[in-house]
């Protein structure tokens, strides 16, 4: 089966076996949300931290808040509570640190602190991280195990 | 994409018109002050200007995971900005061959910064002409230069885009040497601060042409 790739401000679903893939992850954090009794896995590619009071309903992938709310929704319409859920995050790297000029320096910190912050809100364990660091991340999920494995151009291969 | 009207970005068929018009003049400094440095004629040709939805930006070097190399570019001054200079990773003998032909230990020096000295060069020639044309000051901040996938590069400044608008502007250049050869490709991507320079700069050239 063909994984499903994430792209950037984007969400997917997608249960076993099928894999999800997320490319390139800089700033950017992967949120990956799954029912293990169920095998069913969820991930967003977010840019940003919160919405906000912005009407972003046709993007909700955008946002570490929106997106985290868009994926719990979507395992509720399978009859899937938060509780019944965990999660891990991927990414938040600065890869110009100290340099960028504008709103989004350290953006990638804010990223996860905003996944971490709503994945609490709606009761959803936080099982793993990888976050941080100055280093281009790109993530796969195995919705059949549950495992997340990061690849680095540096040739680190981390699984959580 | 020459008939692109990007709502997001507020861009209009005139505005882009102009921003061609100011790339080419960029790019012509550019190759000037390249040609300088290899002592030989380097061409920077006229950027592409695209409009195009965040998530399609990697499809223009090959895809998020792409090695590439990016030079950030911040600036200050009157206005604050970044411009993000980014080369796919597999242009680097190419752009070592075109900008030094000549094997010699200064030039050996060189190469390992190559890419930094390119940015540095295309940045200066962008900020001087937006700068004279926009009548504002800026002040180019030391270049950063980066190694790893071309969409980690890109995501700082995608965000700060992002937090305006879903669209980006993207200018796609080549280096080539006088015969036309050893192309290398640069994507650059003016962040928001950058755009309105570009857009003063545009109503400027169109007052007074």
């Amino acid at each position: 089966m063909k994984p499903a790739i994430v792209g950037i401000s984007e969400y997917k679903i997608a249960e076993a076996p099928q894999q999800l893939i997320t490319y390139g992850l800089g700033s950017c954090v992967a949120i990956v949300l799954y029912c293990e009794k169920a095998r069913l896995g969820a991930m967003a590619h977010v840019m940003l931290p919160l919405a906000f009071n912005r009407d972003e309903t046709d993007k909700p992938g955008k946002f570490a808040d929106t997106a985290t709310v868009a994926m719990i929704r979507g395992f509720e319409e399978r009859s899937i509570l938060p509780r019944d859920l965990s999660a891990k995050i991927a990414g938040g790297a600065e890869m110009f640190p100290g340099s960028y000029r504008g709103v989004s320096r350290r953006i990638g910190s804010r990223n996860a602190l905003a996944a971490r912050k709503t994945l609490s809100y709606y009761g959803v364990t936080l099982e793993a991280q990888d976050i941080g660091g100055n280093m281009g991340r790109t993530v796969e999920f195995q919705t059949d195990t549950g495992i997340l494995t990061v690849r680095t151009l540096r040739g680190a291969r981390l699984t959580l | 994409m020459d008939d692109v009207r990007s709502s997001m970005l507020s861009l209009t068929q005139g505005d882009i018109d102009a921003i061609k018009e100011i790339c080419s003049l960029c790019a012509a400094q550019a190759g000037s002050a390249l040609s300088r440095l290899a002592g030989v004629s380097v061409i920077v040709a006229s950027p592409e200007v695209f409009t195009l939805p965040l998530g399609e930006v990697p499809s223009l070097f090959g895809g998020s995971d792409t090695p590439a190399v990016g030079v950030l570019v911040p600036f200050q001054g009157d206005v604050e900005g970044n411009i993000l200079f980014l080369f796919p990773d597999g242009g680097r003998r190419e752009l070592e061959k075109l900008l030094f032909p000549v094997d010699s230990a200064a030039n050996r020096e060189l190469v390992d910064s190559a890419f930094t000295e390119t940015g540095n060069i295309l940045s200066g020639a962008f900020i001087t002409v937006l700068s004279r044309l926009s009548e504002r000051l800026l002040i180019s901040l030391p270049p950063i230069t980066v190694k790893d996938m071309a969409g980690a590069i890109l995501d700082a400044i995608l965000a700060e885009i992002g937090s305006h608008a879903d669209e980006v502007l993207a200018l796609v250049s080549r280096l080539k040497d006088s015969a036309g050869g050893s192309l290398v490709k640069v994507v650059i991507i003016p962040d928001p601060g950058s755009i309105r320079l570009f857009l003063q700069a545009a109503a400027r050239l169109r007052s007074d042409p």
